[in-house]
């Protein structure tokens, strides 16, 4: 009878995980989320959509751009061009992040100007001669310390506009942004050995240029 | 683990650099990083060389972020959009035939095989050429005329005894009938076969020497290099030996690209399409 000891009931405990078997992943991240939501309705015709991505990265991948293409008029040319090459390829997105889908746009659209212009901007990095980007100075902030600190970015940012495209590209996702070998390897769509070459002869070139400077770097 | 004192014993510029980049890295694992971390014991050089690395790295990261980008608007607009969008076939181009599996195999393939193509095909006609320029008065005309063309005593079995120069230019595309080496020859030599009803006459001599070739049973070269050669009916004419190791074709007398024309033609064509594969490919694996 119902009411026997014996009888167990099939209750599931854990409410029952249905896979999506869309082509895009559904992500537990809403930001992942909102990128596929946006990016599936810009499939479907909706401008409004792609242009609500386009505020949501266009700092980050200028950030991204502008430390492997010193100059910002140009790093900004490399932004526009990635965004309108992503609303041409929208279709050839096949999944993953959005983010690291536009971030190998980006680069890509960096190396192609790079190689198209190939100048060297007269003034890489122009911010390390304005202050503002520091934060304000504690009362212990130490002003050789701090001069130091700034001749150190300086000569490293000189330096690092000097080496190969590849070799800044990889240096700056690995060490400045962050990404592990894995993914520098499908946003630059090279093998996981590339990088790792890029980035240890990047080492050796950027030591060659700073030998004279290395005692601001020691210690 | 390589011993201290070999490594020791080395330059420090003998050593590898890279190898002590991946120890600062921390990229190396079992005997590679055994081997850098009694590279860097053994060579104070490198000892330095690894330390500079990781300041380097922690120096990078460190980085200050840049400025804000300028007040720019990377918005599409709606004439943006339309100029970018692609309709029909063409959006599908890049996307289907860029990520299919053969495409770049495919490109590879078609581009190697039109490079080969135009070598050996352009190679022959230059060997052609040369042979032809070391007797050029036999080919500069037609009819008659002593040319007493110097003689090639390694004239390969390529005889051409049913070959007549014609009135034009017959700068050295003289191909015998029956030989097998149909390499095509870049002289735009306007020949035509036209039998020849006469009995072979004169003695040996001149460019005639191509021993072995089964035509010359048939013929006998006179003293200026020229060779008279028994046919048909037809009007009596004097065939023109070709030097030692020319070798060439029957080329249509009149009108009409060559055949080595329409090889390069198909080769630089295969050339072309195989760089579009491998463009798309690349394309696509890039916007992926």
């Amino acid at each position: 009878m119902l009411d026997s000891p014996r009888l167990t009931l099939a209750v599931r405990r854990d409410p029952l995980i249905v896979e999506d078997l869309r082509s895009t992943t559904v992500a537990d991240d809403p930001v992942q989320r909102r990128d596929l939501i946006l990016l599936e309705r810009a499939r479907g015709g909706d401008l409004d959509a792609f242009n609500d991505l386009v505020v949501c990265y266009q700092e980050q991948l200028f950030a991204l751009i502008v430390r492997m293409v010193p100059d910002r008029d140009q790093a900004a040319d490399c932004v526009q061009e990635a965004f309108f090459s992503a609303y041409r390829n929208l279709a050839s997105f096949r999944g993953g992040i959005v983010k690291s889908w536009l971030n190998r746009i980006a680069i890509n659209a960096a190396m192609d100007i790079q190689r198209a212009r190939k100048r060297r901007p007269a003034q890489p990095y122009p911010e390390l001669e304005d202050d503002s980007w520091q934060p304000p100075a504690g009362e212990e902030a130490d002003p050789v310390h701090t001069a130091l600190t700034t001749e150190r970015h300086t000569v490293l940012n000189q330096a690092m506009s000097t080496i190969t495209d590849d070799q800044r590209a990889a240096i700056v996702l690995f060490d400045v942004e962050g990404y592990d070998y894995q993914e520098i390897a499908a946003m630059t769509g090279v093998s996981l050995g590339t990088v790792k070459s890029r980035i240890h002869r990047g080492r050796l070139a950027l030591r060659d240029r700073l030998a004279d400077r290395m005692d601001l770097f020691r210690g | 683990m390589p011993h201290v004192r070999e490594v020791g014993a080395t330059p420090h510029d003998d050593h590898d650099a890279m190898l002590v980049a991946a120890l600062a890295a921390g990229d190396l694992a079992g005997t590679e990083r055994d081997a850098a971390i009694a590279l860097i014991g053994a060579c104070a050089e490198c000892a330095s060389l690894h330390d500079d690395l990781q300041a380097i790295a922690r120096a990078t990261a460190k980085l200050p972020p840049p400025l804000p980008m300028p007040d720019r608007d990377f918005r599409i607009s709606a004439q943006q959009a339309g100029r970018l969008r692609r309709g029909g076939w063409r959006r599908l181009l890049p996307t289907a035939l860029g990520q299919a599996t053969f495409t770049r195999p495919l490109g590879v393939g078609l581009a190697t095989f039109g490079l080969i193509g135009l070598v050996v095909t352009n190679v022959s006609i230059g060997l052609s050429m040369g042979s032809a320029a070391s007797a050029p008065e036999a080919y500069s005309t037609g009819g008659g005329g002593a040319a007493a063309a110097p003689a090639d005593q390694n004239a390969a079995g390529s005889a051409a005894p049913d070959i007549m120069s014609g009135e034009g230019s017959a700068a050295g595309s003289v191909a015998p009938a029956a030989s097998a080496m149909a390499t095509p020859s870049a002289a735009p030599s306007m020949v035509s076969i036209i039998p020849k009803s006469t009995a072979a006459t004169g003695g040996a001599g001149g460019g005639s020497e191509a021993a072995g070739s089964p035509q010359r049973s048939a013929a006998a070269s006179s003293s200026d290099g020229r060779l008279s050669v028994a046919g048909g009916s037809g009007p009596a004419a004097t065939a023109v030996v070709p030097p030692a190791g020319q070798e060439g074709h029957v080329v249509p007398s009149s009108g009409g690209p060559s055949v080595s024309t329409i090889r390069n033609i198909v080769f630089a064509g295969a050339i072309l399409i195989g760089l579009a594969l491998l463009i798309l490919a690349r394309q696509a694996r890039r916007l992926s």
